[in-house]
């Protein structure tokens, strides 16, 4: 590994293909069942890898990723996860990644100081990773030895919302876990509603609190604290209350703000049905950031917001490129009526923007072998200019998996092989 | 090394991981699997 990245530089995407023992990271008992709990035994590993390293003695400033350089709105429900593995035995003077708890659902930074005992550090023997929410707030720290310290990262993403548990699962009802850092916000209603949606339910958080008016009116104000954490809180306790509570949230996606309008769009995510005909309304709205605010809420709304699948799918024409991306993410969330969603989502794949194609491919994914009137679609896609939607084409294919799709799929990856030994300093032998 | 079956997450596993985040763990084969990268 050193030899590589000292002669040839760091392989990028090509990581595996060019490091070819590292996939046996991914065959590993604790990594696949890491995965499978969190994403559902069908998790698909993204065709964005990095080997980070890292030599330099000043910790690296706090973030959270991009989505392989692109921006979209982040899911609180577990649709992706990222793998931060270790290669090499990484004390904590070798400059460890350090996590922020309890930060994946805000997007604001919500701590002051770079450096906190409450930073979580992925220090351990060879081997050790890190399995993060794909959002949370991170940085590199400090290596004060000088040693190479590698990093390698992964991201996977949930290609199938879960029906039941797919973890060692003995207890049905959510509770806190033991221990718990009292640094943490309590985010009751978001745990609660992502532990429910984790065992198979959708909406569950709806009709679980009474909708008392000043109860409803205090936490609509809520909304607008510029403090995240508490903004989100309420959200996700007005998606407790019933009709009044979903109108409160209602009217705060459309809130002249746009913080407030997406906090109040997490709620409604999990508010189920009730909210859903108010949220079609909301597709139509002038400001762009409320129709994706909208678009993001239906589509984790899922099945229970079929009936929004012919205005996503108009809105395919909408002149703002958010808003088509939002609205082909969501239309293969929901896929229901499938042939609507799916004829939406060949049509995505032609759009001028990068974003909304791949987005198509990541959709097409999750519809699987009933989108297979997609397949001479996604051929065409197999030769885009564009990595991501060319590696997300791919993907679809073989999670269509029918004949048809495995052909082509199989023709180009043998079209596209490449060769592990292959270097500019050895071209063609031994 | 070899695969096997999936060691899957508890229920504290997963509540710690809705909660914080994150969680930090080793794989089954790492010490043995680090002298193949040749990472020095």
């Amino acid at each position: 590994m050193k030899e590589i990245y000292d002669k040839e530089g760091n392989p990028g995407n090509n990581l595996l293909p060019r490091i070819r023992e590292l996939q046996k990271v991914f065959d590993d008992p604790v990594i696949t069942g890491a995965l499978t709990s969190v994403l559902g035994p069908n998790y698909m590993l993204h065709a964005h890898r990095h080997g980070h390293y890292n030599a330099v003695p000043v910790p690296g400033g706090w973030h959270k990723d991009s989505y392989w350089g692109y921006k979209r709105m982040r899911n609180h429900h577990p649709w992706w996860a990222m793998i931060m593995y270790f290669p090499q035995n990484t004390p904590k003077e070798l400059g460890p990644t350090g996590v922020m708890p309890g930060t994946p659902y805000y997007e604001t930074r919500t701590f002051a100081a770079d450096e906190t005992p409450d930073e979580a550090l992925a220090s351990g023997e060879a081997g050790t990773f890190a399995l993060i929410h794909y959002d949370i707030w991170h940085r590199s720290t400090p290596n004060l030895l000088g040693q190479p310290r590698y990093m390698l990262k992964f991201e996977f993403m949930r290609t199938a919302a879960p029906a039941e548990p797919s973890w060692s699962n003995e207890v049905r009802e959510w509770q806190p876990p033991a221990g718990l850092s009292s640094s943490i916000y309590r985010q009751e209603a978001l745990w609660e509603e992502n532990w429910n949606w984790l065992c198979g339910s959708m909406g569950s958080l709806a009709g679980t609190a009474p909708d008392e008016e000043e109860s409803v009116r205090e936490l609509a104000r809520e909304l607008e604290n510029p403090f995240e954490p508490a903004a989100l809180h309420a959200a996700y306790e007005l998606a407790r209350r019933g009709r009044k509570g979903t109108d409160a949230l209602l009217q705060g996606i459309r809130h002249e703000s746009v913080a407030v309008s997406r906090v109040s769009a997490y709620g409604l995510s999990a508010a189920g049905k009730e909210a859903v005909q108010g949220l079609i309304d909301a597709l139509s709205d002038e400001r762009a950031e409320t129709a994706v605010h909208a678009a993001f809420a239906l589509g984790e709304q899922r099945q229970l917001a079929a009936e929004a699948t012919p205005r996503l799918a108009a809105l395919l024409d909408h002149p703002s490129e958010e808003v088509r991306r939002s609205a082909v993410e969501a239309l293969g969330l929901i896929a229901a009526p499938v042939d609507l969603a799916v004829a939406g989502l060949i049509r995505a794949l032609g759009d001028a923007d990068v974003q909304v194609r791949f987005t198509a491919g990541l959709s097409l994914c999750r519809i699987g072998a009933p989108a297979q009137a997609a397949v001479p679609h996604l051929e065409a896609a197999l030769d885009d200019e564009n990595r991501y939607v060319r590696a997300h084409a791919a993907e679809a294919l073989r999670y269509i998996g029918t004949d048809q799709a495995k052909d082509v799929l199989i023709k180009s990856l043998f079209n596209t092989r490449w060769c592990s030994s292959t270097t500019p300093a050895s071209t063609f032998y031994p | 090394m070899k695969g096997g079956k999936p060691v899957l997450l508890t229920d504290e596993q997963m509540r710690l991981f809705i909660t914080q985040g994150y969680l930090i763990l080793k794989t089954v084969y790492g010490s043995s699997f680090t002298a193949s990268l040749r990472i020095n």
